[in-house]
């Protein structure tokens, strides 16, 4: 493991080419780490606005749903990215 | 979700957790929103008559705002034949007409959005009771200015570890939350799972982690 800084704060992470967010914060979650944290949420975000961006663009059709799910995923990733 | 705040002439910097506990309360609500209309496993007519009541009551409301011009007027006027429009489908549901006249009547008169109120909600949906109920209680007080006595935040400014921790917590929250989320989505829309098995290995980590932690029953 090698230590590498998110923001203001040191984690631990695996010596791959990829910095693997789950183990560092399983390993650091004691020490609270917001900078982390964050990451992960925008993370975590990115993979929720994929999922509406595909039922959005490829026209799929929720009978008579679309506007409340669509709505209500716009406010809760907006939400989320003030972290 | 860090601010900076003007103190003795200077910029005192801290972690802003004032919007952090308002906007963790507001996600936890959007969540259970969309519990309410997409996630929780009742019957197609049931979802109908829930969406109806969601749709007529935001008309309802857009009907209370004041006109300005002569379009807005022409706006209100055709979203009053929408609403009766809606209201003849609500009242042809199967589900709402299998519910008790009173409560019938209620939906008909009241602005009512949703069939169950928020606490409710939190003891039906999927959520981990143990980490979302007591949280959104004082979450909800924090957001009521009148309630604030009930948290003990005068010592706020004076602990930056508290303010870490609280911080760090609430974004933990906000993780189970979208976790929850796209997990539930693979269920309702077989699409977007194509999303989540295709994630690399840490991003399906974090994925199936905070919706596993997330969960009810998980502790």
């Amino acid at each position: 493991m090698y230590v590498r800084t998110f923001g203001n704060t040191n984690v631990m992470c695996y010596p791959d080419n990829t910095t693997m967010l789950s183990k560092s914060y399983i390993a650091n979650r004691d020490k609270h780490p917001v900078d982390l944290i964050i990451l992960i949420l925008d993370n975590l975000n990115s993979i929720l606005v994929k999922q509406v961006d595909i039922l959005h663009t490829e026209n799929i059709t929720i009978k008579g749903w679309q506007h409340p799910f669509e709505a209500l995923s716009f406010k809760l990733c907006s939400h989320v990215n003030f972290f | 979700m860090k601010s900076s705040i003007p103190y003795n002439g200077q910029r005192l910097e801290l972690i802003d957790i004032a919007s952090a506990n308002i906007i963790t309360r507001e996600i936890i609500e959007n969540y259970l929103t969309l519990y309410h209309f997409h996630f929780d496993n009742v019957e197609e007519k049931q979802k109908a008559f829930r969406y109806l009541i969601y749709v007529i009551s935001a008309y309802k409301n857009r009907q209370a705002f004041s006109v300005h011009n002569l379009d807005n007027q022409q706006q209100l006027d055709e979203e009053k034949i929408v609403i009766q429009e809606l209201t003849d489908a609500l009242k042809t549901n199967t589900y709402f007409l299998s519910l008790p006249l009173k409560n019938q009547e209620h939906y008909l008169k009241t602005k009512e959005a949703k069939q169950l109120n928020w606490t409710d909600l939190l003891d039906k949906s999927d959520l981990q009771p143990d980490f979302f109920k007591d949280t959104w209680r004082l979450l909800s007080n924090y957001a009521h200015s009148e309630f604030l006595g009930v948290l003990q935040i005068r010592d706020y400014p004076k602990n930056p570890a508290q303010l870490n921790v609280n911080a760090f917590s609430m974004a933990e929250l906000s993780a189970m939350i979208i976790g929850r989320t796209i997990i539930n989505n693979t269920i309702i829309f077989p699409l977007t799972k194509d999303i989540v098995d295709t994630l690399d290995e840490d991003s399906d980590n974090l994925v199936k982690y905070f919706s596993k932690v997330g969960a009810k029953g998980s502790t």
